[in-house]
């Protein structure tokens, strides 16, 4: 009997003992380009405190109407990159996760908006400066949801010099087709302050949009620009976004821009991103490592 | 020490019976196709024993495979048994018919007619041969790459007659496509089934608009399609990809309920091995309720 209790209770200890990491929520930056406060939630891995390692570094992004807060309350953040971490399939890493609100992650058509240059030009060096980050290329990698699906191939492809991996999940890619034939009332309220107001039909696809349209930057960078990351694209079978991501495909497919791309069952939902969390730790983390 | 190698020996039996049998390249006489056919089966484990009836499955090959493919590379034999065994999947018949090239249609010329015999000969056949159960609810059928086209064809042409589609790898085109095919891959796939010819409109003649899914989609009563589920699986570098994706935009318009997957892999045995499974129990959901 006290061998068994004996055993049972070093067992309990090792199990206590599983490495976990920290999820900090809504710390502040200041912001010169957006003129104001940016909030993001950060994770530290296991032992964050304790050693001096530099550590590679995820930039997650979040979808429309969401925050800082939602990959960590819904996605599970903390607990899958535990998880993940621990079982080995993916390497210690810093997870930020940066409030965009409605920004789509872009700089608006008449500069009163300015996410990508922040993101790029400020919120990268202050996670560098602030954090023990690696700070190069090979140890940074972007993923996100929906909106933040889109704004992690817009930042992926526009400055493919800064990051090794991207992992867009149920990506907001859509064709000009779809933003053209887009109801007034839904274009208005999402993109009337990016593109310009009162905008309809064709008189939607302008220069700002098209700089900032996936399927023309895909179209016009150079192969070799754009092969200089590593794509993990995801979409579940029934998301209304299924089909631009399989435009996307087929368009990386023409450009020679090998890429993966997984449709799986499920739809425009948590438990979706939930389960596509740990591939993109998994994926993200081959770039880490060698 | 005797006593426990006397009652592992008596265990054995019970282990090595969850075995199902492969018999391959049977005969069948066909007249919609002019000769012989052949196809192999698999009868689930105590289908001797036993005298129930099953549901079956109709697993096509590919292009310049047969009856023995799905065996031989397919590893079929095992992953039913395994399947069953892990109670992912109801005991099953599964019917692996040689179609040679055809592609599963009936050809230009009508000399050699395979859906016709795939219909009105090949599933009359097993039905009275083996204990199958007769009803499209036990009804399903499968394929990879000019199979899973066949088993598109099949399921969409006749839906009353089977419950469950599941195409790998399926070779799905466009008219765009069929149009302006080179004149010797054109000539080299389809001289047979559809007629020599240059690229060009002319392709698009009735005989192929009767034999294209998207057509048939796009032209079938949309209850009809509803009648039969459908599992399309393609894998992400697979070359037939844009096809798959075309067909799940197509359905998705029609508004046909259907699960899609783009699972990571290509044109290979090894990609079919792993979706087998999902077929299984795919179908099998259609047989159990």
């Amino acid at each position: 009997m006290k061998k068994i209790l004996c055993s049972f209770l070093l067992i309990i200890s090792f199990v206590a003992h599983a490495q976990q990491g920290l999820v900090k929520e809504s710390l502040k930056v200041k912001s010169k380009l957006m003129g104001k406060e940016i909030k993001y939630s950060i994770y530290l891995p296991a032992n964050y405190d304790q050693t001096n390692r530099n550590y590679p570094v995820l930039y997650l992004l979040h979808g429309y109407s969401d925050d800082e807060t939602g990959w960590p309350q819904f996605g599970n953040a903390g607990l899958i990159a535990d998880l993940s971490i621990n079982s080995g399939d993916a390497p210690e890493m810093i997870i930020v996760m940066p409030d965009a609100e409605v920004t789509w992650y872009m700089n608006s058509y008449d500069g009163k908006i300015r996410y990508e240059d922040f993101f790029i030009t400020e919120f990268i060096p202050f996670i560098e400066k602030t954090y023990r980050a690696r700070a190069k290329k090979e140890f940074r990698a972007v993923a996100g949801l929906s909106m933040g699906g889109y704004g992690t191939l817009l930042f992926a492809m526009k400055h493919p010099e800064l990051f090794a991996a991207a992992a867009p999940l149920s990506a907001a890619v859509r064709t000009d087709e779809a933003m053209t034939g887009m109801e007034d009332e839904r274009w208005e309220s999402r993109y009337k302050m990016l593109y310009g107001a009162n905008l309809k039909g064709k008189a939607r696809l302008t220069d700002h949009y098209y700089k900032n349209s996936i399927l023309k930057i895909i179209e016009t960078t150079p192969a070799e620009k754009l092969k200089a990351v590593r794509y993990y694209i995801d979409c579940g079978d029934d998301d209304q976004l299924v089909k631009g991501n399989m435009v996307l495909h087929a368009a990386l497919i023409d450009k020679g821009i090998s890429h993966e791309f997984r449709v799986r069952d499920g739809g425009h939902t948590w438990p979706y991103w939930r389960t596509a969390l740990p591939e993109v730790l998994k994926f993200v983390g081959q770039s880490f490592r060698r | 020490m005797r006593k426990l190698s006397l009652f592992i020996l008596c265990l054995l039996p019970l282990i090595s019976s969850a075995q199902g049998v492969i018999k391959e390249s049977l005969k069948i006489k066909s007249s919609m196709m002019g000769k012989e056919m052949e196809y192999s089966i698999y009868l689930p484990a105590d289908y001797d024993k036993t005298n129930r009836s099953y549901p079956v499955l109709y697993l096509l090959h590919g292009y310049s495979d047969d009856e023995t493919g799905w065996t031989q590379f397919g590893d079929t034999q095992h992953i039913a048994d395994q399947s069953v065994k892990d109670g992912i999947a109801p005991a099953m018949i599964i019917v692996m018919p040689d179609a040679g090239v055809t592609f599963y249609v009936n050809n230009a010329d009508g000399k050699e007619k395979y859906e016709d015999y795939f219909i009105k000969e090949l599933i009359p056949h097993i039905e009275s041969t083996y204990r199958a159960r007769p009803k499209k609810e036990f009804r399903a059928v499968a394929g990879l790459s000019m199979g899973g086209y066949g088993t598109m064809l099949l399921a969409t042409k006749h839906p009353d007659l089977f419950a469950a589609a599941a195409p790998l790898s399926g070779a799905f085109w466009t008219d765009t496509e069929i149009s302006t095919m080179p004149a010797e891959r054109w000539n080299g796939l389809f001289a047979g089934l559809f007629g020599k010819s240059d690229p060009g409109p002319g392709r698009l003649t009735e005989q192929w608009y009767k034999n294209s899914i998207l057509k048939i989609i796009e032209t079938t009563p949309i209850d009809k399609l509803k009648s039969v589920r459908y599992y399309i699986d393609c894998g992400d570098d697979d070359f037939l990809v844009k096809g798959n994706m075309t067909l799940h935009a197509a359905m998705i318009d029609k508004g046909v309920p259907h699960e899609f997957r783009i699972r990571d892999g290509a044109h290979t045995w090894t990609y079919w091995r792993t979706a087998l499974p999902e077929v299984l129990k795919f179908v099998g959901q259609s047989f159990q309720r």
